[in-house]
């Protein structure tokens, strides 16, 4: 096996009150070491979900893993109990950065004990070694004043510090593979610049994989090397970001890239509008879809290849 | 250069915090008199012993002579019908209901919050039997309960305050779990697994400190509370036995002379309603200040 992170045939459902609902269908996903994947899709796409599975988060009552398999270096981090997850997985190879970094700290400690007790729980440090690494972690995020951030409660900080703290958290203990859910949502434009350029060289210092997760494809463009589209729980179009961004093939990839804004001459498309009912057993894209055709409601499209490494599924004519 | 002194003072929690506290009851003076109070209530607690001007008297000493005398200059609440001074007794009575509410409260706190932050953060299962269990905890009438506890083990101070935990641990154990529900769900919870933090430093780390504001206003007020259930129970025979100089207990014996010996009664009751009132408003006060919408500055 010689990619880092590969997802097969994964397919996730929750039980609700109406029967079990499949929310997450996907075929497969890989992921090199020191790549970083860009994971683009609306809300309800399922990205959470997924970044949750990987991390075997998911509320156990509720979510239902019916199939498949997330090989992690590996191993199978499905087969994986809660335990053996927590002590040699989370935060340790594995971490994850969250959509709203306002929410992300505990409220009533200092940054300086958060940062500390992950660092004392997984590397075991303990007093003067305890503080310079918490230190330096800090420093690693490039937090001008660190040592005073670590006297300050979470609310005392702007948004960009704490996703920067949160970051320095994710990769206090030797990380390899960092989740980022949407870091840069509810920040500034200005901000989300910063943090992106932190998440990028930090990657490649540190020479870790990232799985990018956002709703913006204008992000995934500047850091991502290759680039999923995530529709209704199903990838439906896959690839370079050279290929995904320039040469989209899927009618749904083009309303994204043509939702962000660029022109005034240019006109706003929306691509959240309904034009036609749904059908069943056909493309989950049909009803919002511009170039739907007749096939399009009678059959769903499966990923098919486009050239080298692009893939989309669609009906539409190569 | 790592300023390491700085960094070992943001490990620990700010002591400015507790005095800017301090600063808004400051501005409330109805809370700052019941603090006054509480800390008058807690020195003469402290040092019963050595004020009272007649130690002696507290528990057996016989003084024919001085019977029932009214309030005067020698016995300022006056003497009770074996001739004691009723101002030392409902001094050395403040030691005896201060320590039995705080071992009260603390025990019920001690059984009751673990319990609630465990079934709140965990669920399932383990939420629905612990939470059955308080149920039927709460449907013990207190009194009722502390009379069955009398009859079993015998009336005493101690087992009123067991009886009084029994029946008090599940209203913690139900505050408790109610903000450790929504507790569970934000976003820092899941953070801090993701990174890999066991059930317990979640339980008791992050979930708990959040929980605690609520618990803290409820259990000030409580104090009041179990010094009002202490007093009664004692009244009613099931909590501390003579001699003991107990509240409750004093105003009980007093029924027979009230109707010659006014203060004989009185006294005591000043004491049982200025303490219960003061833990009551001081409970007021820590909700206002833990909570910034009814600050009122």
């Amino acid at each position: 096996m010689s990619e880092y992170l590969e997802i097969n045939n994964l397919q996730i459902g929750f039980r609700t009150y109406e029967g079990d609902k499949q929310v997450l269908n996907i075929e497969h996903i890989a992921i090199d070491r020191g790549e970083t994947y860009g994971l683009v899709g609306e809300s309800g796409a399922g990205k959470t979900v997924l970044a949750l599975t990987i991390l075997n988060l998911l509320p156990p009552a509720s979510a239902l893993i019916n199939n498949g398999e997330i090989c992690f270096d590996g191993e199978n981090l499905l087969a994986k109990s809660q335990k053996e997850m927590r002590e040699s997985y989370r935060g340790k190879r594995i971490s994850m950065i969250f959509q709203d970094p306002m929410s992300t700290l505990n409220p009533v400690f200092t940054v300086g004990q958060q940062v500390g007790r992950v660092i004392q729980y997984h590397r075991g440090l303990r007093g003067k070694e305890l503080e310079k690494k918490s230190f330096e972690t800090l420093e690693m995020v490039k937090l001008p004043d660190a040592s005073s951030v670590l006297n300050k409660y979470p609310h005392e900080l702007s948004g960009g510090q704490r996703q920067r703290v949160i970051i320095a958290i994710a990769l206090s203990c030797g990380a390899e593979f960092l989740i980022a859910d949407e870091p840069t949502r509810n920040l500034d434009v200005t901000i989300q610049a910063g943090v992106l350029k932190l998440i990028d060289e930090l990657q490649r210092d540190l020479n870790i994989s990232v799985l990018f997760i956002a709703n913006n494809m204008g992000l995934v463009n500047v850091i991502c090397k290759n680039i999923g589209i995530l529709y209704r729980g199903k990838i439906i179009e896959t690839g370079t970001s050279q290929q995904v961004i320039h040469n989209h093939f899927h009618p749904y990839t083009d309303a994204l890239i043509s939702a962000i804004p660029r022109d005034k001459s240019e006109k706003l498309k929306f691509a959240s509008a309904i034009v036609r009912p749904e059908a069943v057993g056909g493309c989950p894209y049909y009803a919002r879809c511009p170039q739907a055709m007749d096939v399009c409601a009678q059959k769903e499209p499966l990923l098919e290849k486009i050239n080298n490494g692009h893939q989309a599924a669609c009906f539409l004519p190569r | 250069m790592i300023q390491y002194r700085d960094f070992l003072y943001g490990l620990r929690p700010r002591i400015r915090e507790f005095g800017k506290s301090l600063y808004f009851f400051n501005r409330n003076r109805l809370q700052m008199i019941s603090l006054i109070i509480i800390l008058v209530l807690v020195l003469i607690a402290i040092l019963a012993p050595v004020i009272v001007p007649y130690p002696g008297q507290i528990m057996k000493e016989n003084n024919p002579t001085d019977k029932l005398l009214p309030p005067s200059g020698k016995y300022f609440f006056g003497t009770d019908e074996l001739g004691r001074d009723i101002f030392s007794r409902v001094l050395y009575g403040t030691r005896i209901s201060l320590i039995t509410a705080v071992i009260a409260v603390a025990a019920a706190l001690l059984v009751g919050v673990p319990l609630g932050a465990i079934a709140g953060t965990i669920g399932g299962m383990t939420d629905e039997i612990i939470m059955r269990i308080t149920d039927v905890f709460l449907s013990f009438p207190p009194l009722l309960l502390a009379i069955a506890i009398a009859a079993f083990l015998g009336p005493s101070l101690q087992n009123a305050i067991l009886s009084i935990v029994i029946a008090w641990w599940p209203w913690y154990t139900r505050l408790i779990r109610g903000q450790a529900v929504s507790i569970r769900e934000r976003q820092f919870v899941r953070a801090a697994r993701s990174i890999g933090t066991p059930m317990s430093q979640i339980i008791f780390k992050h979930i708990l400190p959040n929980t605690m504001a609520p618990v803290i206003v409820q259990a000030s007020m409580d104090l009041g509370g179990v010094i009002l259930t202490i007093a009664s129970l004692s009244f009613l025979g099931l909590g501390a036995q003579a001699p003991t100089p107990e509240w409750g207990l004093m105003i009980s014996t007093s029924r027979t002379y009230f109707l010659d010996s006014w203060w004989y009664g009185v006294f005591p009751g000043m004491a049982i309603f200025i303490s219960v009132l003061v833990f009551n408003l001081i409970g007021d006060g820590i909700r206002e200040v833990l909570d910034p919408k009814t600050r009122k500055f």
